[in-house]
Formats: C-alpha cells, structure tokens, sequence
C-alpha cells in the first residue's frame, strides 16, 4: 500500500465516518423532537450504566461501520484485482462491518429468521449491482470493439 | 487537389495549410497526415543511455514499471525521462490516451479489447502487445473514440 492509498483510506474513513455520525445524531433528534424517545433492542442498553451510554456508542460504531465501507471504496480502484475480487473483498468488509454492529447494536443474532433475510436481500441486492457493472463493462468493450473494427476498416480502406 | 509551395518573406516560420470550400474525407484525410507528419520526435533513451528520437506515430504505448517509464514500439522498448503524467499533457489528446494508472497507449494501435468472467479488461495492441485496461477508464476511452 503506498501512502496516497493510505491517505484515501484515511480521508475517506473520516469523511464517512463524520456524514454517518451527522446523519444520525440529526435522525435522533427529529425523532425526540416527535417525543417518540429513542429505542434500543432488548439487552442492549443494559449493557451500559446509562442510556446515553448506549446511544453514543451505537453512534461511533455507525460511524465506524460507515467510514470502514467508505474506506473500502479504495478497494474498487485497486487496478490489479479483478471485478470480482474487488467486489468479493468489498462484499466480504460490508458484511463482516454491519454484521457485527447489526449483531451488537440491533440484537440480529437473537433473531435468526432477520439476520437470514437481511443476509440474503443483502447478498442478492449486491449481486444485482455486480451483475449490473458486469454487463455495463461488457457493453462499454463491445462499443469500444466495433467503433476500432471501423477505424481500422477505414484505415484499410485508404 | 493542388499543391503549391510559397517563399515569401511575409511568411516568418513554416506554415502549412490545407484548404478546401468544404470538410470532405479528402482534406481530413490531408490535415490528418501533415498534422502527424508535423508532429515533434518524443526524445527517448536505450539501453546504453543513447538518445533515440522516436515518432509519435511509432508509439504504442507509454508505461511506468519499477518507477521508470518506457516506451514501446513495435521494434524496441525505451526509457523515457518524463512522467507518465507530463507525457500525458504533451502527448496530443486525440492520440493517446490513458487505461491505468501507469500506462498510456496509441489510440491508432490499440486492436481490440476482452473481458474476462472475471471482470479484466484486456487490451490488444499492435506487435503483439497486450496489457490490462482499468474499469474507469473505460469511459475515457470511449470518448477518445467519439463515442
């Protein structure tokens, strides 16, 4: 890694981090403005000594879950991976990242049933995108091909 | 089509110009082959560290490996003492243009291009030459093309 992709990783870590934080903390507001009062998951809250407690750690971890999915943008420039390794790799940080923050956080993991459709709409909406930038790569060479299959047509023309 | 060749003292540097009542393949055809006639040598550098001058037109790809950039042709490989991205602004726009982050190429050379299940973007180009195309230059390449 040189220091120009640890700069993006870092400058995009933050950037996500911060918008994900503002993002919320506003979210949180409309809604104790509404005076529906912030909720938590059972079990969660009790883990800390006070609610506030709680709210401001679920804050930094949407924050770093944001900021790490960010950071891993680096990854989908990385010009020696293939499309499907970029993508896997994405694929793989994503879930590690909101699973453990969706497991800690939301409790998914006491709720077998959401954690298996949230994992499957997740993955079959990622291979939707992928099939999608597939095509659309496949699309774009095949233009490229026929527009140099002209040019050189014409070359040999003259 | 005429031809004719002026010496006048009104004239204080070489001028060439290529006139028609209408843009026809013809005068294209014209402008396009003195303009690349016209074209200055990029100044390259052999294994012995001799200078090369090397034709713009010869040019198959420019790229940077184990931090020098090289020239190839369909002959040789040089070294270059310029970086890829001041190439970049020298080199005319409409005949090179960037794949990767470390090479640019000869539109005029370029065969075709491939995709793998994989989502690799492989390029052909002339001599034989082949080299990888990264995802979001494609864009670039296609306006290059006019397309």
């Amino acid at each position: 890694m040189n220091e120009s992709t640890g700069k993006k990783i870092l400058s995009r870590f933050t950037r996500g981090f911060c918008y994900a934080l503002a993002i919320n903390v506003l979210i949180f507001f409309i809604i104790s403005l509404t005076g529906g009062g912030v909720q938590f998951v059972p079990g969660y809250a009790e883990k800390f000594s006070s609610r506030e407690a709680a709210l401001l750690t679920e804050l930094i971890l949407i924050g770093v879950a944001s900021g790490s999915l960010s950071a891993g943008t680096v990854i989908m420039e990385l010009e020696r991976l293939s499309l499907l390794v970029q993508s896997l790799i994405y694929y793989v940080i994503c879930a590690a990242v909101w699973g453990g923050v969706g497991c800690f956080c939301w409790g998914m993991s006491q709720y077998p049933v959401a954690f298996v459709t949230i994992s499957i709409s997740y993955t079959a909406s990622y291979a939707i995108c992928w099939i999608i930038q597939y095509r659309l790569t496949r699309k774009n060479v095949r233009e490229i091909n026929e527009k140099l299959a002209s040019m050189n047509d014409e070359d040999d023309d003259r | 089509m005429k031809l004719r060749l002026i010496i006048d003292n009104r004239f204080p540097e070489l001028q060439v110009h290529v006139c028609n009542s209408v843009q026809d393949e013809e005068t294209k055809r014209c402008y396009e082959a003195l303009k690349s006639m016209l074209e200055e040598d990029i100044v390259a550098f052999d294994e012995d560290d001799e200078r090369i001058p090397v034709h713009v037109s010869d040019v198959i790809r420019i790229y940077a490996a184990n931090k020098q950039v090289y020239l190839s042709t369909a002959e040789n490989t040089y070294r270059l003492r310029e970086r890829l991205y001041e190439l970049e602004e020298i080199l005319p726009a409409n005949r090179f243009v960037r794949i990767s982050n470390s090479e640019l190429v000869n539109i005029k050379k370029i065969k075709k291009l491939d995709t793998s299940l994989a989502g690799t973007i492989h390029m052909y180009l002339a001599a034989d030459i082949d080299t990888y195309v990264s995802r979001r230059n494609v864009s670039k390449i296609k306006k290059a093309l006019g397309l």
